[in-house]
């Protein structure tokens, strides 16, 4: 029965302040863009339906709401995750190179089941920016995606809307067999939720 | 890198990230205001947090004076400042946060259990020890195990491996499914970022070496087989006055300020078991019973009965993976949606105060910046020792966190024992909650008791250890008893900084948890200290839907 569940799919966005998170998530969700950078404000999460593999699921994406500016994000911001998406800017090497600490710090606070097998992506965003200005090559960003475990990687601008529809349709689509694995093990009944709007989420009843 | 922040002023610095305070944060932010949200501690909620297994060892060790280089976690060892009469005109008040810590704990002790049963597989046991020998547990078991036995040192290594999957609240809360914060959750939109389990039994001692199941709704009454016909029509008859007593004052006029026990006793004939069952159990006093009067005990025993029915038979929620942290977890995620600015791990030096009007202006970090602020929220633990008045009376509670290898009673994610007054030699009464893996407290096959209760005797481990022993195989070799495998004493002061009249009228004190079982006192004040500083304005108005929203 477990299969015929209306499916939540939790998607973190990790990376250093100004990578464009914020943005990345308001062009897919809302195909919106400012060009008026403010530090995070008002984002909690965007929900999206989307269709993987014939079937709806809804894609719950969460911002790290700045939390992440002084390395201030709780355990509970981690809990949970389905998906997890790391973000660096590709104009800006020191971003590129912090990617190592976002991944870990995810595998350390979200502990999940099965580390090695875990749903990263890897967003280089702002490809829209001039040639001269690019830090990180797409060769050098593939080869650590490689070295990962083959992460899969995207070059997308939340500005012009590259490439974003193409990479979060794969994140849904990882993010989807990730639930379907953990509830593999998930034999508990499933929590109370005390939000008012217990219905979306219930079980349908045929 | 030093952090600096680019922005120096803002409406209000707060210092902890306790229940209180992350309220407060969420609250402030959500009208507008400007904060900043720092603590010395490099992890959410203060002392509401809850930590894995290897966490609370380090904690307990810390707190005994433990060097803080053979512990993992929270080694913020401040050299505190000097007091300084001149500081640009202002007095700077040095800041020990450690020390403030340290003392607001007392009579610590914990103690490994071996594994009484021996288990077949002594090879794999072997392995265990092996495997962890050779990662950062090493140098845990090496400080902590030389003075262990074989089998404890067993028992250690199991916890210390399993250690990630433990979140062990140091200050465990449960709450009423109709009351102040549930309220909260629910319009404040913080509830979406939390899930529950039902604790949906209670238990209570008698004297006879036995527990019984109280029932607590009318249905439970119905179906009990431990209470006589007689008993239920008396139970019946009272239940279904308390759920609705403000429209009968004929019934308990004249008993108002008079012990609610004999109010009990004389209007409805609850007597012996019964009557401790409603005490105790029910109405969930923490106290003896002639402390508290008929009104009083009313309205807990109404507050218990309405929030029946809400999430099936049961009155109280549990947050999954420790409630303290977890909310407040969510109350600082709210205030950083609305800009609050989070820094953990962020020691404070030295807090100033004007000279001439005794006010509190600003602070100086770590980093030696200066940030300053209308308004001062924080902690106990963030205030100078100038600034504090001894206060000798504060309540204490001694508790403990003790780790068993199979339920109490029956199977079920959680649930609720009560030893009255008296029963174990205790003076007040004791309540064990008992946690499963259900709600992420511990792994698949162990269980969490934590038991607490007014201080009393000598030490937390004094005022406990009797009810301990009636629960699990302790001393006795009662194998029908589950084993423990680890158990923490602490007693915790409840430190009431609002008293000292010390303090400037812009710095806003937050309490630390109390003895109740649930967050509605603490909630209470957080809303309190909201309307004091804010008088006009909505308290967590409901956040509007990010995805309608023109960003």
């Amino acid at each position: 029965m477990a299969s015929r569940k209306k499916v939540l799919l939790k998607v973190i966005i990790l990376g250093d302040s100004g990578v464009g998170k914020t943005s990345l998530m308001n062009q897919y969700v809302n195909k919106k863009f400012s060009t008026q950078y403010k530090a995070t404000i008002g984002a909690d999460f965007l929900t999206k339906e989307v269709m993987v593999d014939d079937r709806l699921v809804t894609m719950q994406i969460w911002d790290t709401a700045g939390q992440e500016r002084f390395q201030s994000l709780g355990v509970a911001f981690y809990r949970g995750a389905d998906c997890c998406v790391l973000v660096y800017d590709v104009n800006n090497n020191k971003s590129f190179e912090t990617l190592d600490s976002w991944r870990d710090e995810f595998l350390i606070q979200a502990s999940p089941r099965d580390p090695e097998n875990f749903p990263f992506v890897v967003l280089g965003n702002k490809i829209d920016m001039e040639e001269s200005k690019r830090a990180v090559s797409q060769k050098r960003a593939m080869t650590w995606c490689q070295s990962k475990g083959n992460i899969p990687y995207f070059e997308t601008s939340a500005k012009e809307a590259i490439n974003v529809e193409n990479a979060f349709q794969t994140i849904a689509k990882n993010a989807l067999q990730q639930e379907t694995d953990a509830d593999f093990y998930n034999d508990f009944p499933d929590p109370i939720k005390i939000d008012n709007d217990t219905s979306k989420y219930d079980s349908c009843g045929c | 890198m030093p952090q600096q922040l680019e922005v120096t002023e803002y409406d209000v610095i707060i210092l902890g990230t306790g229940f209180v305070e992350s309220i407060l944060a969420g609250a402030l932010a959500r009208i507008g205001k400007s904060v900043l949200h720092m603590d010395t501690n490099e992890y959410y909620g203060g002392s509401w947090t809850s930590f894995n297994f290897q966490e609370l060892l380090d904690w307990a060790q810390l707190l005994q004076g433990c060097p803080y280089y053979l512990v993992t976690i929270c080694h913020v060892e401040e050299s505190s400042g000097n007091s300084q009469e001149n500081f640009e005109g202002k007095k700077a008040l040095p800041i020990n946060f450690s020390k403030a810590r340290r003392q607001a704990y007392s009579t610590i002790e914990y103690e490994i259990y071996g594994i009484l049963k021996q288990t077949n597989s002594t090879e794999e046991n072997e392995e265990y020890l092996h495997k962890d020998e050779q990662d950062t547990s090493e140098e845990t078991i090496r400080h902590v195990s030389t003075s262990l036995s074989n089998f404890e040192r067993e028992t250690l290594a199991k916890l210390l491996k399993e250690s990630k999957q433990y979140n062990l609240d140091i200050a465990p809360k449960i709450m009423p499914c109709r009351g102040e914060l549930i309220e909260l959750l629910i319009s404040s939109g913080v509830g979406r970022y939390l899930e529950f389990k039902a604790l949906d039994k209670t238990y209570i001692y008698s004297d006879q070496d036995t527990f019984d199941k109280v029932p607590c709704s009318k249905e439970d009454v119905f179906t009990s087989q431990t209470v006589t016909l007689i008993d239920k029509r008396k139970l019946m008859r009272f239940l279904t006055f308390a759920l609705d007593f403000t429209n009968s004052p004929e019934t308990f006029e004249g008993y108002e300020e008079k012990p609610y026990e004999k109010f009990l006793k004389e209007k409805f004939q609850i007597d012996g078991k019964l009557l401790s069952a409603v005490l105790y159990a029910i109405t969930l006093i923490q106290t003896k019973a002639n402390d508290v009067n008929t009104i009083q005990g009313l309205t807990y025993t109404q507050r218990y009965l309405k929030s029946l029915g809400r999430y099936g038979n049961a009155a109280f929620l549990v947050a999954l993976y420790g409630a303290g942290s977890e909310i407040s977890q969510g109350f600082c995620r709210i205030s950083a949606v609305f800009g609050g600015i989070y820094m953990l791990n962020h020691s404070i030096k030295h807090l100033l105060i004007d000279k001439s009007s005794n006010n509190f202006t600003g602070l100086i970090d770590v980093n030696g910046q200066q940030l300053s602020s209308t308004y001062l929220i924080t902690s106990i633990d963030y205030i100078p020792e100038k600034l504090l008045q001894e206060n000798e009376e504060c309540e204490q509670i001694s508790r403990a966190i003790v780790i068993i290898d199979r339920y109490i009673h029956e199977e079920g994610d959680a649930s609720l024992t009560i030893f009255p007054p008296d029963s174990v030699g205790n003076e007040y009464p004791i309540r064990v909650l008992q946690f499963s893996e259900g709600t992420r407290s511990c792994p698949e096959d162990k269980y969490v008791l934590y038991m607490s209760t007014k201080a009393s005797g000598k030490s937390a481990k004094e005022d406990l250890y009797k009810a301990l022993e009636k629960l699990v195989n302790i001393s006795n070799d009662d194998a029908s008893l589950s084993s423990p495998l680890f158990a923490l004493f602490y007693r915790h002061k409840f430190r009431d900084a609002t008293l000292s009249s010390l303090l400037p009228d812009n710095i806003i004190v937050t309490n630390d948890s109390d003895s109740s079982l649930d967050f509605e006192t603490a909630t209470i004040q957080a809303k309190q200290l909201f309307e004091k500083m804010c008088p006009n304005e909505e308290f967590l108005p409901a956040v509007p839907d990010p995805d309608d929203d023109d960003l």
